[in-house]
């Protein structure tokens, strides 16, 4: 959130792609359009990007699999987000195989995008290697498992443990639940009642409890966040 | 009943034949019998002759016979074999036509025939049951999603229609998108649900540590079962392993949990056990609560199927199809029974019989 990026589009459907556009420029991102394969390709060669989003299926002999593998033999690191009407989960390891960083399903929400686009930007410059994760005065030892919030010391279930850890590696960025599902509990579907929220309920009760800043915050038809800005 | 004629053209070439032979033998039997007297009468001076001609007419006539008898019987069973086969296609012709209720007749005879039509018939049975269970799916479908797409409607149409505060206007955008949510769901559900009755997902099976998956789900599904009070336990067996797809079987082991957690008055439990009959695995999630109907309990499974005490829940009405469906596509069965009070619903898996020892 927040840090403006130079995505590039390649998206052959033009509605799809005008309200991508339109959305990114909105929370303040430079976008370019391509809309075919080979333009895709080009102009992904020829300009840096911060990231892509990138459509599967195109029309051409180019499709976006293709691009992608291209890219990446040619050493080309930029964060990629598939988009794709395919969701079956093979279709989706397939993607990531072939050098995706993300995947996400048509239809699919802006928040839901921008959350996944943010998350892949942040991926590729952080290091996972950190051993002591914190935000304001919330404290998680990875090495000991010990979990403070100021001079409290909180007990965690493994499982709310693990989403914690989540969350503060992707704190004030929104987290979808989706994202949570799959990256938590890699499960890909949708559960039938909404678990993740009762999850995110019981971590708030032990976390925020009779605490002034709330850090982790509901937002409004995307999501999570873990922040404590104001 | 229908190839009674067939069988009688039959019979009357095989008695056609008998009589030939009786004929063939008899004008063999004439030369010979001939022969033989003249032979014993005075054998220096057989009349070759004599002997030679009934022999060759013998046999000339018999030749003849034969030819015409087996034209007869040919021209007789194809007669038989196309009245029936005319039969089939008239029968087969009205069900192009849309009547999917017609079936061929038959007699009780097991001959290849009837075989063939029993076993048309049995396939046409099957092909009436899935287009009358898919025209209830397009029904359900048409309903489900309208009430939310009228909704939906509805709702943007008042946004519109007078001047309203922001917050307001944002609040029913917000309902609005819960709306088109609930409709992408529907879709996804059907969708999945097609992929696996299409077994396209094979592909997606591995071995499966089955005390693990449960286990997993169970964790996830913990907190729900907290937050309403009700414990929910499993207690892992020894170890069993089993080729699958673990993310279908999580997923319909969730969907089973979360009925169960709805419907439950007090707790519910997960058994898992191994029948070695069957080579089968059976995974159960009980509950002691309202349980379900006999009546309700075969058509809980299809799609959309909502009984009368469910309709207050949420929920689409999907939930136990794909439970049914993923229970096929590992070579098993979804079964229900009472648990009095309560429900037992059990996930039976196939398993190549092998048990993985610690």
């Amino acid at each position: 959130m927040g840090n403006s990026m130079k995505i590039l589009v390649v998206e052959d459907n033009d509605r799809v792609a005008q309200f991508l556009r339109k959305s990114l420029i909105e929370v303040g991102h430079t976008v370019d359009h391509a809309c075919n394969g080979e333009e895709g390709m080009s102009t992904a060669c020829g300009n840096a990007y911060d990231a892509i989003i990138m459509d599967r299926l195109l029309p051409d002999e180019v499709d976006g699999i293709n691009i992608i593998m291209a890219l990446r033999k040619q050493g080309n690191k930029t964060p990629i987000l598939i988009l794709s009407a395919l969701s079956e989960v093979d279709d989706r390891i397939f993607g990531l195989k072939s050098g995706g960083d993300d995947y996400l399903v048509k239809p699919f929400s802006i928040g839901e995008l921008l959350a996944r686009m943010d998350a892949i930007v942040r991926r590729t410059q952080d290091s996972l290697s950190e051993n002591i994760l914190s935000l304001g005065d919330l404290q998680m030892n990875l090495l000991s498992h010990k979990v403070t919030r100021g001079e409290k010391i909180i007990m965690l279930q493994p499982r709310e443990f693990k989403l914690l850890e989540y969350l503060m590696r992707h704190s004030n960025q929104v987290v979808t639940r989706t994202m949570l599902l799959e990256n938590i509990w890699d499960y890909h579907f949708d559960p039938q009642t909404n678990v993740i929220d009762v999850h995110i309920s019981k971590l708030r009760q032990k976390i925020d409890a009779n605490c002034e800043v709330q850090l982790l915050r509901t937002i409004r038809n995307s999501g999570y966040m873990l922040s404590n800005d104001d | 009943m229908i190839n009674r004629f067939l069988r009688l053209s039959t019979l009357s070439v095989a008695a056609g034949y008998v009589v030939v032979s009786l004929v063939v033998l008899g004008m063999f039997a004439i030369p010979v019998v001939y022969g033989w007297q003249a032979m014993l009468a005075d054998p220096k001076h057989v009349n070759q002759q004599l002997v030679e001609v009934p022999f060759w007419l013998g046999l000339l006539g018999a030749v003849g016979m034969i030819f015409l008898i087996g034209i007869l019987g040919r021209v007789f069973i194809r007669k038989a074999l196309l009245a029936e086969i005319n039969r089939i296609s008239t029968t087969t012709n009205a069900i192009i036509g849309g009547d999917l209720t017609l079936r061929l007749q038959h007699a009780d005879s097991n001959d290849e025939l009837d075989l063939l039509a029993v076993t048309v018939n049995r396939t046409l049975d099957q092909i009436e049951q899935l287009v009358h269970s898919n025209r209830h799916v397009s029904d359900s479908i048409a309903h489900d999603l309208r009430t939310p797409l009228a909704e939906l409607r509805f709702r943007l149409e008042s946004i519109t229609m007078v001047q309203r505060p922001v917050e307001e206007i944002l609040n029913e955008i917000d309902a609005s998108i819960v709306d088109v949510d609930r409709v992408i769901m529907v879709f996804n559900a059907l969708l999945r649900l097609a992929k696996i009755d299409h077994s396209a997902r094979r592909s997606g099976f591995e071995q499966v540590d089955i005390n693990k998956m449960i286990e997993d789900v169970v964790d996830f599904y913990q907190p729900l079962a907290e937050i309403k009070g009700i414990p929910l336990t499993f207690e892992p067996s020894e170890k069993i392993c089993a080729e699958g797809d673990p993310l279908l079987l999580a997923q319909a082991i969730g969907n089973l949990i979360d009925n169960a957690l709805k419907y439950t008055h007090s707790k519910v439990w997960i058994d898992l056990t191994f029948l070695p009959a069957s080579f089968r695995i059976s995974i159960t999630v009980s509950d002691d609560g309202i349980g379900i109907t006999d009546e309700d309990k075969p058509r809980v499974v299809e799609r959309f199927y909502r009984s009368n005490t469910s309709h207050d829940t949420e929920g689409v009405g999907l939930g136990l199809s794909l439970v049914s469906a993923v229970a096929r596509l590992h070579g098993g069965s979804f079964e229900l029974s009472d648990a009095n009070p309560g429900l037992h619903a059990s996930l039976l898996i196939q398993t190549c019989g092998r048990r993985t020892a610690q």
